[in-house]
């Protein structure tokens, strides 16, 4: 049986807790079910950064320097690029199991988690269909508001929806007054959420529930749900995992495990990580990352997820992309693709527009 | 705006098959179709959109163009840090650079590449017209000599109409006075 030790650097205390458990829950629970299963017996180190980015990359050395190779781990791309540093100094591989921003492509990460055109790219075509006029963007100040804004402001803006307002709030900032205020001012048809923590919860808490526009998230699980109440209810929210998809006896599972009693993507996708990991690792008889790596790409892997394959260029996650509604504290599949879709991290694939116009520019536009 | 490389031709100038190997994947991550040279690019390189050159061990000559006229944004890969490499580096126009080990992050090096490139070109663009109006001159005193002979005005006034008549036709005042001398020309024909 395979034996090993895989770093697991997660924020299980601190602004984003739910989401470091929730994924926190999926490995463990991973790492359970290989040793049951007789496939490989793995000793995790647990690491705790509390949400403080510097500690990402200490605690990341340490292990690394311990001789292991092998690391799932970060929430927020933040930590994830501290992260990056150490991983390339060291030779280590970090199994992002989390939905980001896309634009990297590091040759120390293997991308798991749902890129932008497995996220914002679908839930803005779905909502242009159903011709949205007016739209206000509310994001933390960060890189993942400030991306996934972007692209919902560039793609909406060349569609002719009207940009009503746009609002950053600091990480972990609860006062939403003014952008509720403006929401209630402008009364935008749609507002665009990517806010994370304690903001998001401020925010959905304190929007009167009358007369709500219709509120989009891509970054809305079940993992920090509890927290929202009634404050979610209607929300619409794309990821590559929602707990209505099963399968129903790993939900059931997770369940019992995951802090919050729920099965979310970060939970799903982090135990999807550890098990690919772990079956790559096998496969390549070696946890040399660069074999792992090959392994992985080898051939497709039956997950949790559905079927997922690593494209050994992008090193991303092939994943479904699914639209769920949130109705009672539940999220509800309103729409999924018919098979995984290959990540576009660098939305190369996007229909160009207004570009070309002379040769010296030849950055191109795309919406 | 979303910056987007897809369907872009590269080429990729540097000795090692592996690192041009390693250069074309990543940038078939980002839609660009990418081909290796070594020792030297091809003619008909130079219709490729975009350029990484190995600034270590590049030399004149290698490219089909003069030193410093790439007629594409260029990436410069670094390893050595001399002078020496760095004024060949600078000869060469690069319009960004970014250290071997590190071309993870080869996008935003084309991103800045691109953007540099295209303000060289207007630069360029700017200057060579700027030679092109210095050149008509004479053209602009012969027209204010033929408008004070034709109308009897001073040549304060002459050049005032002869500005009234390039702001109407939205043209350069220079060219306006080619084309007010050409119409004159005309005009003397006909009659």
């Amino acid at each position: 049986m395979l034996d090993m030790k895989l770093g697991l650097v997660f924020s299980t205390s601190g602004p984003y807790a739910a989401l470091g458990q929730a994924a926190r829950a999926g490995a463990d629970l991973a790492i359970e079910d290989l040793a049951r299963e007789g496939l490989a017996r793995i000793t995790p180190m647990h690491r705790d950064p509390e949400g403080c980015p510097q500690a990402y990359e200490s605690m990341t050395a340490e292990i690394l320097r311990a001789g292991v190779t092998h690391v799932v781990g970060a929430i927020t791309s933040w930590s994830r690029k501290d992260m990056i540093p150490v991983l390339e100094r060291h030779g280590g591989l970090l199994w992002y199991p989390c939905p980001y921003e896309g634009f990297e492509s590091n040759d120390h990460v293997v991308y798991m988690g749902a890129a932008p055109n497995h996220h914002m790219i679908p839930l803005l075509d779905r909502i242009l269909r159903q011709g949205v006029k007016r739209a206000y963007l509310l994001g933390s100040n960060y890189v993942w508001g400030w991306e996934t804004l972007r692209l919902a402001r560039e793609r909406l803006s060349a569609a002719g929806v009207e940009i009503v307002g746009e609002r950053f709030l600091p990480l972990g900032d609860t006062d939403c007054e003014r952008a509720i205020a403006e929401i209630a001012e402008v009364r935008p048809d749609i507002v665009m959420n990517s806010l994370i923590g304690p903001s998001n919860v401020a925010f959905s808490n304190g929007l009167p529930t009358e007369a709500r526009p219709q509120i989009l998230s891509c970054n809305q699980t079940e993992a920090d749900l509890d927290a929202l109440g009634d404050g979610g209810e209607g929300l619409i929210s794309a990821g590559s995992f929602f707990e209505a998809l099963g399968p129903q006896s790993f939900v059931e599972r997770a369940a019992q495990v995951a802090p919050n009693g729920r099965c979310s993507a970060f939970l799903a996708t982090t135990y999807a990580s550890v098990r690919l990991m772990a079956e790559s690792v096998r496969r390549a008889g070696t946890t040399h990352p660069h074999a792992v790596f090959e392994a992985a790409c080898a051939a497709p892997h039956n997950t949790v997820l559905g079927p997922v394959s690593i494209d050994p260029v992008t090193r991303h996650a092939a994943l479904t992309p699914h639209i769920a509604a949130l109705r009672s504290g539940r999220f509800e599949i309103v729409a999924s693709a018919a098979a995984p879709i290959p990540a576009d991290p660098y939305l190369i694939n996007l229909p160009p527009v207004a570009l070309r116009a002379a040769r010296p520019s030849d950055l191109r536009i795309v919406q | 705006m979303t910056y987007s490389f897809a369907g872009q031709q590269a080429r990729i100038l540097h000795p090692s098959a592996e690192l041009r190997d390693r250069v074309a994947m990543r940038l078939s991550s980002y839609g660009i179709r990418a081909e290796g040279r070594w020792p030297a690019l091809e003619p008909e390189d130079a219709a490729a959109d975009l350029l990484v050159i190995d600034i270590d061990r590049g030399e004149d000559g290698q490219m089909p163009w003069p030193s410093g006229e790439a007629p594409m944004p260029v990436t410069g890969l670094i390893g050595s840090e001399t002078p020496g490499r760095l004024q060949w580096a600078l000869r060469q126009q690069v319009d960004a650079f970014l250290p071997v080990g590190a071309t993870a992050n080869l996008f935003s090096a084309l991103v800045i590449a691109s953007a540099r490139f295209a303000e060289r070109a207007e630069r360029r663009r700017a200057a060579a017209e700027a030679d092109r109006r210095n050149g008509l001159r004479l053209e602009v005193i012969r027209a204010v000599i033929a408008i004070m002979r034709s109308e009897d005005i001073d040549e304060a006034a002459a050049l005032k109409r002869l500005r009234a008549f390039a702001m109407v036709e939205q043209l350069p005042l220079e060219d306006a006075a080619t084309r007010l001398l050409a119409d004159l020309g005309q005009t003397r024909a006909r009659a």
